[in-house]
């Protein structure tokens, strides 16, 4: 098999059996590269060039087809996933072409840190989005992942507009976007594109060993997870503004 | 007997005059009633129907002398009626009905039978006792026969949270929320087992039986499927251990352990010249080992045939009445033998190294494998390195499951050429119950990169530590076996993080793990949770662990109580990756 040059895909992991990712029983395809540096990233590996497979979109599939009939019993699928996958365009929209060829349910999940072409190229595609809602004030933003808010916002309301299958998502990090002005802001943000729920990712330690593996050093390594009692509060917070917290992990 | 129940009456009788409590002499009177009746009058309750099953499930297993081997059966099937019987006419409560229940698992699992000498503390290390029950599963007509009596068991489970051994039958018919309430057992205990209606009934249609009584099957010991009620036939106890025929091999008939020429010389092992010629030098000793294990079965079968008559077992079997011959003579209705296979995951990636490293890459000759083997690797640690980061059972790869696929497509053509001297035909089965341990022992490394007398691979399962691709990937793996190949069963043991089952979408998932691997064609799948941490925490401090309940092959067990080795080979089973 050739592999052409443009639809190549960067893949630095892909696991079966991901649970976690979308509906069902589901393999997560990881693509690297990522236009944010977030102070709480779980995947650095997505961060250096050279440590991922290069691999045709045919390639992936057939991986992800070995599961089909775990997707058949689950209503599960492939999810793309990161760093930002639809950073480089045309790989990740040959890979979804392939997978909808074989009729496989597709996730992506995005930053939303891409221009608006790239969602727009690959609406038709996707079956659900999983789409990061990091925080509100775009100087915090800029502060905590290298990049402000305002296109991330933008495509927000731009997948909503066109009635695409979104489930907005917000990593809870102590002390970052916890606050209860915070979560007001966003639970408003969330009502004015016409969304009613938000899953809420409380923050975890368990991926930094992987800065370390990487010789890397976390920013966030003093940050403790979220206690049950902060992550009540929180989806309490929300649902005062009708935003309904489905807590994830 | 009756003897037997009338003991039982005449304690409570005496007791009932005694005690002042008038609550306390009402139980007694209805034990003293209860006992007085059954099993030698039928039941006319659900009471009197638990107490029948139990008393003659006791007094089976003693008169027998052992308990593995017999199982009560489909229980939800048996006594359903005279609960649904009882509740029309007002005359039981569901709780009181759950509160029954959970006294007869109690009974189940406190019977535990101390193995002579004979067996001695290896036996007594599996921590085995097993009266396996029946729950779920389809009726002769093919319809789904879950009932009331199913979900009040998985409660009385889950409530005593013992070491309880319970069949969980699965067809495409049963109702989700079972199956979704038989994984959230895990929560608290880890004993279900899954098994999956299609793949068993028609491995018991290609035995012999009508798809009637397939239907009606329930598994015996650990995942062994017999008549429910109609058949004879030890389901365990020989065996051969594949990585033995190996040993033969590279030993020109001799066994490492042995030392004495019981096999058949298939010569000099370092002139094979392709990989063929050296798995038709397996399946040769193969062949000549499945051999030895009928014939000595068949003997030990005729002395039970001339000294063990058991007419009250005989007398609850199908067939040995109509017949006026004992079980053990061949009274009962369908009759079969057993020759178990193990070790198959060793075996399996013992042959695609072999494949590999010596026919395809050329890393190394056949005689200085054979060198290294017998020197468990002494200095060739680099070889053996090598041998490990081969190809293995369990990943998915087609290439190495074709090797499992036609080794077991084989083993069970020799096996169920075999007659047995009651008039059937021995049964494979590839199920380990912790032997697995014990066997490895005594065998000396092998191609795959095992040290000698370390555990081989469990049942049906890929080796410890093999499976590099989660949970899928082994199940695909096993799956391209032809399980109805294998009459009485094999086992896939899986270990999951505790954690998965603390979400609704991680209960749910499990149940879309089973439903797919039957739906491939599996026959049997159970899954440890307990995280490595807590296993080792067991080890080091076991007062504080005395709770702690695992699944080791077709059975449960305290973790606590098993034998060393057998706890290290459960810690070494491949636990899934933690959720992220």
């Amino acid at each position: 098999m050739s592999l052409s040059a443009a639809t190549a895909c960067r893949v630095f992991d892909m696991q079966r059996f991901s649970i976690h990712d979308g509906p069902g029983i589901r393999t997560t395809v990881f693509l690297e590269g990522c236009p944010l540096r977030c102070a709480w990233c779980q995947n650095p590996e997505a961060f250096q060039s050279g440590a991922a497979d290069e691999l045709s979109p045919e390639a992936v599939i057939a991986e992800v087809l070995k599961d089909r009939d775990f997707y058949a019993v689950s209503g599960g699928g492939m999810t793309v996933s990161g760093g930002e996958p639809l950073l480089h365009l045309a790989p990740v929209r040959a890979l979804l072409e392939e997978a909808k060829r074989h009729g496989i349910d597709t996730c992506v999940q995005t930053s939303g840190a891409v221009p608006e072409g790239h969602l727009a190229a690959v609406l038709g595609l996707v079956d659900l989005f999983h789409f990061d809602l990091k925080h509100m004030s775009s100087a915090r933003h800029r502060a905590l992942t290298g990049a402000g808010n305002e296109r991330i916002l933008q495509n927000a309301a731009f997948l909503m507009e066109r009635g695409a299958a979104v489930q907005f998502r917000m990593p809870l990090v102590p002390g970052i976007n916890d606050d209860p002005e915070h979560l007001a802001e966003l639970a408003r943000f969330v009502r004015s594109i016409g969304a009613k729920e938000l899953r809420v990712l409380p923050y975890h330690r368990l991926y930094l060993d992987k800065y370390t593996a990487l010789g890397l050093v976390a920013p966030l390594r003093g940050t403790e997870a979220p206690s049950a009692e902060s992550l009540q509060r929180a989806a309490a917070e929300l649902g005062r503004h009708d935003v309904t917290a489905v807590l994830e992990g | 007997m009756r003897a037997f129940s009338e003991r039982f009456a005449s304690l409570a009788r005496a007791q009932s005059e005694e005690t002042r409590d008038a609550g306390r002499r009402a139980e007694l009177e209805l034990i003293a009633e209860t006992c007085g009746r059954v099993p030698w009058l039928p039941p006319r309750s659900f009471v009197e129907a638990v107490q029948s099953l139990w008393f003659t499930q006791n007094a089976a297993i003693i008169s027998y002398g052992a308990g593995s081997g017999i199982t009560p059966g489909r229980v939800d099937q048996l006594l359903f009626p005279y609960y649904e019987a009882d509740l029309a006419r007002g005359e039981l409560t569901r709780e009181h009905a759950l509160r029954l229940l959970e006294e007869l698992i109690i009974k189940l699992n406190n019977n535990v039978i101390i193995w002579p000498n004979l067996g001695g503390v290896r036996l007594n290390h599996l921590g085995s006792d097993v009266e396996n029950i029946t729950l779920g599963g389809l009726d002769a007509s093919g319809e789904d026969a879950t009932n009331e009596l199913s979900s009040l068991f998985i409660e009385a489970i889950t409530h005593t949270s013992l070491a309880t051994t319970a069949s969980f039958r699965i067809s495409k018919k049963s109702p989700k929320e079972f199956v979704r309430k038989v994984v959230a057992i895990h929560r608290e205990t880890s004993s279900p087992a899954f098994l999956n209606d299609e793949t068993a009934i028609a491995a018991m249609v290609r035995d012999g039986y009508s798809v009637e009584a397939a239907r009606e099957y329930c598994l015996v010991g650990c995942v062994e499927p017999s008549g429910n009620g109609d058949s004879y036939g030890a389901t365990g106890g020989s065996k051969v251990y594949f990585p033995t025929a190996l040993d033969l091999v590279f030993n020109r008939g001799r066994t490492t352990f042995f030392g004495a020429q019981d096999g058949v010389d298939t010569g000099d092992p370092s002139r094979f010249e392709s990989f063929e010629a050296l798995l038709s030098a397996f399946y040769r000793q193969l062949e000549s080992m499945v051999g030895w294990v009928a014939e000595a079965t068949d003997l030990r079968d005729a002395i039970w045939a001339e000294r063990f008559h058991n007419p009250l077992i005989s007398s609850t079997i199908d067939g040995c009445i109509e017949s006026g011959r004992d079980m053990t003579a061949g009274g009962a209705r369908y009759n079969f033998g057993s020759v178990g296979g193990g070790g198959l995951g060793t075996a399996v990636d013992s042959l695609a190294a072999i494949r590999a490293f010596v026919f395809e890459r050329g890393q190394v000759s056949m005689g200085e494998l054979c060198e290294a083997l017998s020197t468990d690797f002494r200095g060739r640690e680099d070889l053996r390195q090598t041998l490990l980061g081969g190809p293995r059972f369990g990943n998915d790869l087609p290439e190495v499951d074709a090797l499992a696929t036609e080794l077991v497509a084989r083993f069970c053509a020799m096996v169920t050429a075999r007659k047995t001297a009651c008039g059937g035909h021995y049964k494979a089965s590839l199920i380990s119950y912790g032997l697995n341990v014990y066997e490895g022992a005594l065998e000396p490394a092998t191609p795959d990169g095992r040290h000698a007398g370390e555990p081989l691979s469990n049942s049906m399962s890929p080796s410890n530590g093999a499976e590099r691709r989660g949970p899928t990937a082994a199940m695909n793996s096993v799956a391209r076996i032809d399980h109805t190949l294998i009459g009485y069963g094999n086992s896939l043991n899986m270990r999951l993080p505790l954690g998965i089952l603390k979400s609704e979408k991680g209960v749910e998932s499990v149940a879309h793990l089973v439903r797919g691997y039957f739906d491939k064609g599996g026959f049997h799948v159970q899954f440890n949770t307990v995280d490595t941490a807590t296993l080792l925490a067991a080890q080091q401090r076991p007062q504080d662990y005395g709770d702690l309940i695992v699944r080791v092959s077709g059975y449960s067990a305290y973790f606590t109580r098993l034998g060393r080795r057998i706890q290290d080979d459960i810690i070494g089973r491949s636990e899934l990756a933690p959720c992220r």
